[in-house]
């Protein structure tokens, strides 16, 4: 335990003596925290709309009028006369083209077929500003009485733990879980490449100390910081965001403790392989945007290829992040609790074993 | 004096070209990383919402109610599976075995076909909004198909009234491999220039054997080159694997010109290293400058460049805000030369941004540069 205690105050020291480093390594995470779940929205706005309501079209001009009500889209400047052009060229994000004569007369003769015509280069603004407009086309329809019929089917729908449905109730306990994984990957992992490169670790493996001891005394004063910083941007997401935090505390803190378990067997083991900090921090890129993509933090996994979400599944961050936002959003009870805590400690003791094997303690 | 020479600087960029050559390692990384990321997540990034586990309950068991839950079944957008009551559904919205619950009330039919009101009770997981936003907008339209299921009445007859017809340009198939593979590549080449850079000032400093740079003649510019140039050309490098990766396994097409995509990345890559190095030049502690390597270069590369998260829909402050880093405009130029091939001349706003940017950091780097010396 004295021991321990030494390393404890050698690493807390490090860190402390270098005011610039304790910035980077503490204030940072809540800067990143309120910066990017502020920037994110899954909701569309400001897409360029090009229609061509010419011709004293009325049902064009509803259409029109009430796609730029909806606050979803924005008319695009100059493309009056061309709006097939105008898409084409990308002035505008989509335009809706009437059948020839317009579409009230179309109507009226019994039949129009409007053409909507989208900019897919980015097929996610592609998808949601085709389910936008087809919502838009049928309110305008519906008040002007030329709808489908009605139908008698209610759905009574319900948005379960986030209401308003806002990306950042999403994305704050995602980066939460993110940032935690990140603080505790680059502080150990460099923290053992850095002796490395400097040589200091020689120094360390010919005191009278055995190799749990430098690994247990690398590995947990980093536990404590990545603590304290997934306290402080819990507190900053919640004050700023106004998140509920629904679950219970204690899950909460031993979820991060058995997070920690594959968290810190990873920043080993990567430790392992490198031998100067460049190469740690080029490891540290790789390990973390994998581990980011393969998460669901950002991007959903349930359509991804078999052998991709079976590597998700085993992806500890992947367990932590949905973990971490079911703890804040729903309430879970223990079960959940235990199933992913299961698959997360049985990682990390897999890691840990071929960590620690790999552990030199000799020159 | 002259006041550059290609000679000095060529001495340094030698200098550090040997450096890298001697860390087999970190090349390795540098030209690998960029490749195994493309080809691991490159077929991995699924922006279609599909197959999502729709839990449901059918109290009515009527033909009816059948019907509504097969247009919910042959929607793609919805796995179902039944439960034995809506109480459960909940439990496993909670659990995340479902992300939405379906239930369909007792007399659904006899309501429907009687002219009152058909109930069916929806439960949505709103904890994840990525999917669940997209079956919002989406229920109205399953709404009409149920109904008109139910009275057996082919679409195309009512629909003859007014109907879409939606034509997608560039990207007709909605393909996501032909979106997130240039995306991604611009992704991974930015960190990669990034983490390169980030420690060769301080890395010298560290060492002490920045004392000895400096006592050469070389000048701050010559110094600055010759550490970015080995880089770039690194990266480039890099860049081309990937865009072989890019066409040849993912069969993205290429409608643009290659001295177009060519320029842009030059200008992409510059930018990446010069932000590498200000963090280089700005610390002498190696420690720090990774921090700070992470810190700017991971997750707002990831998401602030448009790779996942359309900038336009962010708030005008975060849109100025991202505009500062390079990937938000290099991102719309490499998925433009990918699918749509605009010319230089109609992307010129996005060049003299990606270049202005280059420049100003560039600038920025021999300033920093020049002060820390003195």
């Amino acid at each position: 335990m004295n021991k321990l205690w030494g390393f404890f105050k050698k690493e807390i020291i490090g860190l402390l003596r270098d005011p610039v480093l304790l910035v980077a390594v503490m204030v940072m995470p809540a800067v990143q925290l309120v910066v990017l779940s502020g920037a994110i929205t899954l909701e569309a706005k400001n897409l360029r709309l090009a229609v061509d309501t010419g011709a004293h079209d009325v049902m064009m001009e509803k259409i029109y009028n009430h796609a730029i009500g909806s606050g979803w889209f924005v008319r695009a400047p100059n493309t009056d006369k061309d709006v097939v052009a105008a898409v084409q060229s990308g002035k505008a994000d989509v335009a809706i083209v009437a059948p020839d004569g317009g579409l009230t007369r179309a109507v009226m003769r019994g039949g129009g077929e409007i053409q909507i015509l989208i900019d897919s280069m980015n097929i996610l603004k592609a998808q949601s500003i085709e389910a936008y407009l087809q919502g838009v086309v049928v309110r305008a329809a519906n008040e002007m009485g030329y709808a489908l019929p009605a139908t008698p089917i209610a759905f009574d729908m319900r948005i379960l733990f986030n209401p308003q449905l806002d990306t950042k109730w999403f994305m704050v306990p995602s980066l939460i879980a993110i940032l935690v994984f990140i603080a505790l990957l680059v502080l150990i992992t460099i923290s053992i490449a850095k002796e490395k490169e400097t040589g200091t670790i020689e120094t360390l493996i010919s005191c009278p100390v055995s190799k749990y001891d430098i690994i247990l005394g690398k590995v947990v004063p980093y536990i404590l910081v990545s603590f304290l910083i997934m306290l402080s941007i819990l507190i900053i997401g919640l004050i700023v965001f106004g998140l509920p935090f629904v679950g219970s505390g204690l899950m909460f803190v031993l979820g991060f403790l058995v997070f920690c378990i594959p968290g810190t067997a990873i920043a080993v083991l990567l430790a392992n392989f490198t031998k100067n900090q460049q190469q740690a921090l080029l490891g540290i890129v790789i390990v973390a945007f994998l581990a980011l993509m393969l998460s669901g933090a950002l991007i959903p996994t349930e359509n991804m290829p078999a052998v991709l979400q079976y590597i998700s599944y085993i992806n500890p961050l992947s367990h932590y992040s949905y973990m971490v936002r079911s703890i804040i959003l729903k309430g879970p009870d223990w079960s959940y609790f235990a199933q992913h805590s299961l698959v997360m400690i049985l990682v990390g003791i897999v890691i840990w074993v071929v960590a620690i094997k790999k552990f030199k303690t000799t020159l | 004096m002259k006041i550059f020479s290609m000679r000095r600087m060529g001495a340094i960029f030698s200098k550090e070209f040997k450096h890298i050559f001697r860390d087999p390692f970190t090349l390795l990384m540098a030209l690998m990383l960029p490749l195994a990321i493309v080809l691991i997540l490159g077929n991995s990034i699924e922006f279609n919402v599909k197959s999502i586990n729709m839990a449901y309950h059918d109290a009515d068991r009527t033909e009816s109610s059948r019907r509504l839950l097969e247009t919910f079944g042959s929607s793609n957008y919805f796995r179902p599976f039944a439960i034995d009551n809506p109480e459960e559904g909940f439990a496993k919205i909670v659990d995340e075995r479902a992300r939405v619950m379906v239930s369909v009330a007792p007399d659904f039919e006899k309501d429907v076909l009687g002219g009152g009101t058909g109930h069916v009770q929806i439960l949505l997981d709103g904890a994840d909004n990525s999917s669940v936003m997209a079956v919002v907008n989406y229920l109205h339209t399953i709404n009409q198909k149920a109904y008109l299921k139910i009275l057996d009445i082919p679409h195309s007859a009512v629909a003859q009234n007014m109907s879409f017809k939606t034509r997608y340009l560039f990207n007709p198939e909605l393909n996501s491999r032909w979106f997130s593979v240039p995306g991604l590549s611009a992704v991974i080449i930015a960190l990669v220039a990034i983490m390169l850079t980030t420690l060769t000032i301080c890395r010298e400093w560290e060492r002490g054997s920045m004392e000895m740079l400096l006592s050469t003649p070389a000048t701050s510019l010559e110094i600055i080159l010759g550490k970015v140039l080995p880089y770039a050309i690194l990266s480039f490098v890099g860049f081309i694997l990937v865009f072989i990766v890019a066409r040849v396994i993912f069969g993205v097409p290429f409608a643009g010109h290659y001295v177009t995509l060519v320029l842009g990345t030059l200008l992409f890559i510059l930018g990446y290293l010069a932000i590498g190095l200000f963090i280089s030049i700005s610390t002498h502690k190696q420690e720090v400058a990774i921090q700070f390597a992470c810190i700017i270069g991971l997750l707002p590369t990831v998401v602030l460049s448009g790779f996942v998260f359309p900038v336009e829909y962010m708030n005008r402050g975060y849109q100025m805000f991202s505009s500062l880093f390079p990937a938000r405009f290099y991102m719309d130029i490499t998925r433009d030369q990918f699918l749509k091939g605009s010319s230089i001349i109609d992307l010129w706003v996005l060049f003299a941004l990606l270049g202005l940017q280059a420049f100003v950091l560039m600038v920025a780097c021999l300033g920093r540069f020049k002060r820390t010396l003195e």
